[in-house]
């Protein structure tokens, strides 16, 4: 299941809906609003998507995983808009008979998303200046 | 010449003030060429234009596909999505 939701993210609901009688592993990655990176201290990030291509590679993503490992339930989920501090960006939620399965297949699916799916964010700084984060150094 | 619609986000929507800009290439023309015109467009993000990707649809491109005349391209800078 992948999702872009303007919503706070139901992490329990996410972590619950991937649960399976034949998995021993379940494991979920929460991307959270972190106050400081670098000297920077962030108050909110605002994301945006380039939603219809964002969704198409999260579920490549998902296929991706699930050829992978042999996972027996996944989500990704990822909140748009602004969030502040300590909220929850993103999601992955994954079940495998095992759990190294599990971990493999999670860092797996939120490093990919890290790496191509079509989402910025925007630091908003405490006195309300912004600035759009786009590291140059990991570009493709 | 072709001209085709460039869909912008995050910073280069910023830079521009809009979320898309037209431009036009003498044909044959391809990403490549439409990445050198956006270089030259934006001189104080040449930086960046080099290291952003293109789209269209739903899918990456590289320098080498072709562009037909009114295609929509999305430009995505380097992302920072999670």
């Amino acid at each position: 299941m992948i999702q872009l939701t303007d919503k706070p993210i139901d992490f329990t609901a996410i972590t619950e809906q991937v649960r399976h009688p034949s998995a021993g592993g379940v494991v979920t990655f929460l991307g959270t609003v972190r106050d400081i990176t670098g000297e920077e201290r962030t108050v909110a990030l605002e994301y945006e998507a380039l939603s219809p291509m964002a969704e198409a590679k999260l579920a490549e993503i998902e296929s991706e995983t699930r050829r992978l490992w042999p996972v027996l339930g996944m989500a990704i989920v990822h909140r748009l808009g602004r969030m502040e501090v300590g909220e929850v960006a993103v999601a992955v939620a994954v079940s495998c008979p095992h759990r190294a399965e599990a971990f493999e297949a999670c860092r797996y699916a939120i490093d990919r998303l890290k790496a191509i799916i079509p989402i910025w964010k925007q630091e908003i700084r405490p006195e309300g200046s912004t600035e759009w984060v786009h590291p140059v150094d990991d570009a493709k | 010449m072709i001209a085709v619609r460039v869909l912008l986000f995050a910073r280069f929507r910023e830079i521009q003030g809009s979320a898309s800009v037209d431009v036009e290439l003498p044909a044959p023309a391809c990403v490549l060429d439409l990445r050198n015109k956006l270089s030259e467009h934006w001189p104080q993000a040449a930086l960046l234009v080099r290291k952003s990707a293109f789209a269209i649809g739903l899918d990456y491109v590289d320098d080498a596909t072709p562009l037909a005349d009114r295609t929509e391209v999305a430009l995505i800078p380097p992302v920072s999505g999670g």
